[in-house]
């Protein structure tokens, strides 16, 4: 463990899904959903007009955040210094942004350049996590000629992208997810919608873990039937495996643009829920300089009244802190619940912060 | 629980609250430092005893006149004056039954003259008071506060020396460290925790039998009863 | 709360130390001292500790079912508790004054503050203050070691039944000597093989050594804390010598002798009674070593580490909150650093 640094250092497990092609899992009728309008005679050629309508006809989402692309390509059109590509896989188990960048390189470079067109712009990079326990990932240092900028350390991973020279264009960066440039490329190439959406299938029950293009609304059932079950799992997960959101209702939950992964597991039911027994851990490595220990009793009491002295709405929610709690108390959810509180009635409009944000 | 019946139920005993519902040591926090510290042999604590009786019920009868008479402040200061003169007549009185008290009580003998419950109690007295009220509720007060020290002292003096009233007894084991104010405390802390428990449970057998006694002058109508084919 | 509570909420993977290593860090290298104490003073040592572990754990049930809530012997709070309270005593100490300890260690000093992770004193340190007041004669005689290490005589040891009356030499304890400004007559490479007469866990200087280092190797103890306090009292130590001899040699003697060391590893190394944050830590140690030195240079008895570690510990709280107002300031400060800097960069 750091004695140092903040964060901590996660065993990845991306094998064996990573190395595995992705396989298409689409739904044929959505699958063949086109776009109603005159594709562009050169597309290699096409104006950036063009292309804002062309992305926004097809719908194209940033899978990072669930937004149009096309209001981003609209917001770099005029002011855009830099263009990013975010790669970047921190959490284990998930490698849903990293393997099509890798596997799909030609749609990725495809759209990159009409995001240069775009942006009007050279200054192109990609951003990718490495930790030091993966060294056997085998990530390129240049793709297209264009440089892929590592981050290593510990999770999570804009702790450490927040220290680079990154900060110096914030606002006038243009971030995309490697998904959005698959889909823009094939919408104004092959004028398709965009109706499928990259996941990593993974976890301790998934008998096949694997990269996957899913149609947008298939079930997280259908999926993991896909896959395939090795165990009943006691945990399904749609989301990163230390932020996602548990899933209740298999049948009823349905895949998005922004799923990265759908992740089922099997816990061991005998590490019960102790009480706090006053350790320190999560306070040592909350990467936002947090002390989660004595948020969490506050809440847990319902003592609101000192909580301006812990500043717990510059929490991150990386879930760090329950993750190592040895008692396995769900510190982070209390600390999210005082984020929430704070907000509300501490903290005014425009001195929030979400500075480590890369 | 709701804090009406609970002051319901305390206005109801007022006479023997003051032993266990009210007492001022265990359930209102007042006099702690005499029980704490001072109440460490059985002789010590019945010279609080009788020093208590004589301030606090001199006390709160001359409150009960200087409450009507002067401002709020002026009496306060009248009170303590008195207390202070209740104090030297108290302190003769002791010092002539225990020998050796002043040594064992030392500063806490001439404390006992500005003792939080009597302050409290004597400048905190409504206009129009009635005597014989006064009078009983701070004999009661007195009452309380002289058990919990006996109590107290009796288990200190036990374990820690041995003896009670200075008359050697066997003890299982001997434990000095009960004598010093830290164990004192915690002692102390044992005994609220105790006297919380029991005025709940006292709480709640008054409020089953007030339940009780309701439930007998109602009756409960049934109009119709439905049956559910399943 | 179910597990099924906590089934909803992210994260879904855990690490995988849980309360029970990191309670058992602490219990193994305790057992090393438990072997130590047994290889110097025999079998009762370990019988003991066995009597204290058994007594605090029966009070452990017991307090937490009074509070109504379930029993988890699986935490194993109370059993480092129970093996820490031995082991500050000498071996020639009666059972009950041992059972007197651990009963008040755990029923006084930690339940009713509200049991596991939320004391306020270290209970092994309330435990021992308590007896060291109530059986002052008992706790300090301190028996020669029956069989020294490294350089024995060759006889046979004779060492100290495990029950029955008690017929031993007490030895002459450093602490004794230098609490009358004396020099000890122990060379002090004989004290840190453990040679000299002492409580039973707290005179294998090396070993215990051995045993800190372990400890911040697994994160256990923070490397801040024992730094800062021995740093303290070395400094303490070596600017006022207590004896007439060469100052080096004087903190030599000083931090070897009695429990400073022990308490210094196991009681201060106690993350619950500590602060938490790594500025406060320093500051806390760096405080304790300088009361605990001043403790032994003005206090009564002979060993009075315990006193001054639960007088720290009520100043934890004091401590924690001192530092999250430097670190909120850092906090903040770094935010406005970012701000102004994006408000530049749009300008």
């Amino acid at each position: 463990m750091a004695m140092f640094r903040k964060g901590v250092l996660l065993a990845q497990h991306k094998e064996p899904a990573f190395s595995k092609p992705i396989v298409r899992f689409v739904n044929p009728q959505t699958d063949r959903m086109t776009i109603e309008r005159e594709p562009p005679a050169n597309p290699a050629r096409a104006g950036v007009s063009d292309i804002v309508e062309i992305a926004q006809a097809a719908g194209v989402t940033d899978e990072r955040d669930g937004k149009p692309l096309y209001k981003k390509l609209l917001r770099a059109r005029e002011r855009a210094v830099a263009v990013l590509v975010d790669a970047v896989d921190d959490e284990p188990y998930v490698s849903s942004r990293i393997a099509p960048l890798l596997q799909c390189r030609e749609e990725v470079l495809g759209g990159l350049a009409l995001c240069k067109q775009v942006a009007q712009t050279t200054n192109i990079s990609f951003v990718v996590y490495q930790s030091i326990t993966d060294q056997k990932l085998g990530l390129p240092r240049t793709i297209g000629g264009m440089p892929v900028v590592r981050l290593r350390g510990a999770y999570p991973a804009p702790a450490q992208s927040a220290k680079m020279k990154m900060r110096e264009e914030k606002g006038r960066r243009l971030i995309v997810g490697t998904g959005a440039l698959i889909h823009l490329y094939r919408a104004v190439w092959r004028a398709k919608r965009q109706s499928t959406t990259f996941i990593t299938v993974a976890g301790s029950c998934v008998a096949n873990p694997m990269n996957l293009e899913v149609s947008i609304g298939l079930s997280v059932d259908q999926v993991l039937e896909r896959c395939g079950l090795s165990a009943e799992p006691t945990r399904v997960v749609c989301g990163g495996s230390m932020t996602g959101i548990a899933v209740l209702d298999r049948d009823a939950t349905c895949v998005t643009h922004t799923t990265r992964a759908i992740l089922a597991f099997r816990e061991n039911k005998k590490d019960a829920l102790f009480s706090c027994i006053g350790c320190g851990r999560c306070e040592q490595v909350c990467p936002a300089g947090l002390n989660p220990m004595y948020i969490h009793r506050f809440v847990e009491n319902s003592y609101y009244a000192n909580l301006r002295l812990f500043d717990a709405h510059m929490c991150v929610e990386c879930g760090t802190c329950s993750y190592i709690c040895p008692s396995r108390l769900t510190v982070a959810a209390s600390v999210a619940k005082a984020k929430e509180y704070a907000l509300c009635h501490f903290i005014q409009p425009g001195e929030e912060t979400d500075e480590l944000d890369g | 629980m709701k804090f009406s019946t609970v002051k319901k139920y305390r206005r109801r005993h007022k006479l023997l609250g003051a032993l266990l519902i009210r007492n001022p040591v265990l359930v209102l926090g007042l006099d702690l430092p005499f029980v704490i510290a001072a109440a460490t042999s059985l002789k010590n604590a019945a010279a609080m005893a009788i020093q208590i009786f004589i301030i606090h019920t001199g006390t709160m009868l001359v409150g009960r006149v200087t409450c009507t008479k002067l401002h709020r402040w002026q009496a306060i200061v009248a009170n303590v004056a008195a207390a202070t003169f209740m104090m030297m007549v108290a302190q003769v009185l002791v010092v002539a039954l225990f020998r050796g008290i002043s040594n064992s009580l030392g500063m806490y003998l001439y404390l006992m003259a500005v003792n939080a419950m009597t302050v409290f109690q004597s400048s905190a007295l409504p206009k129009n008071a009635k005597i014989w009220p006064v009078f009983t509720g701070a004999l009661s007060n007195a009452l309380g506060f002289a058990l919990v020290v006996g109590v107290v002292a009796l288990i200190r003096e036990y374990f820690a020396f041995g003896s009670l009233w200075g008359i050697s007894l066997p003890v299982l084991i001997k434990l000095p460290a009960l004598a010093i104010p830290f164990a004192g405390f915690m002692l102390m802390g044992f005994l609220l925790a105790f006297t919380r428990f029991l005025n709940k449970r006292l709480l709640a057998l008054s409020l089953l039998e007030t339940a009780r006694k309701e439930a007998r002058y109602t009756k409960i109508h049934v109009d119709s009863v439905e049956t559910i084919d399943l | 709360m179910s597990l099924t509570a906590n089934a909803l909420y992210a994260p879904h993977i855990r690490h995988h130390e849980n309360t029970r290593t990191v309670m058992g860090d602490v219990i193994l290298v305790l057992v090393v001292l438990y072997i130590m104490a047994y290889m110097h003073y025999g079998l009762r040592a370990v019988a003991l500790g066995v009597w204290s572990v058994a007594i605090c754990v029966l009070a452990d049930v017991a307090g937490t079912l009074m509070r109504r809530q379930r029993p988890h012997i699986r935490d194993l709070s109370a059993v480092v508790t129970g093996m820490l309270l031995p082991l500050m005593m000498p071996v020639s100490i009666p059972y009950r004054v041992v059972a007197v300890a651990a009963v008040v260690a755990v029923a006084v000093a930690k339940q009713p503050f509200g049991g596991v992770g939320h004391n306020v004193f270290n209970p092994a340190a309330a435990g021992f203050s308590f007896a060291a007041i109530c059986f002052g004669v008992q706790m300090f005689t301190y028996p020669e070691p029956q069989q020294a290490l490294v350089g024995a005589a060759g006889e046979e040891a004779v060492f100290l039944p495990v029950l029955g009356a008690l017929d031993f030499v007490s030895g002459i304890a450093p602490t004794f000597t230098l609490r009358l400004g004396a020099v000890p007559q122990y060379e002090l490479l004989d004290m840190a093989m453990g040679n000299y007469p002492g409580p039973m866990g707290a005179t294998n200087i090396l070993v215990i050594l051995a045993c800190l280092l372990y400890l911040v190797f697994r994160n256990t103890v923070r490397w801040d804390m024992p730094v800062a306090f021995f740093g303290a009292a070395f400094l303490f130590a070596y600017i006022f010598p207590r004896s007439q001899m060469d100052r080096l040699e004087s903190v030599g003697y000083e931090m070897m002798s009695g429990l400073l060391l022990f308490a210094g590893v196991f009681l201060l190394g106690d993350p619950v009674t500590t602060p938490k944050r790594d500025l406060s830590k320093v500051a806390f140690g760096a405080v304790a070593g300088v009361v605990v030195m001043l403790f032994r240079r003005f206090g009564n008895m002979e060993e009075s580490i315990t006193f001054a570690i639960l007088l720290m510990n009520a100043t934890t709280w004091g401590f924690d909150m001192l530092g999250e107002r430097v670190y909120g300031k850092i906090r903040r400060h770094r935010v406005e650093v970012f701000n102004s800097q994006k408000i530049q960069k749009k300008a």
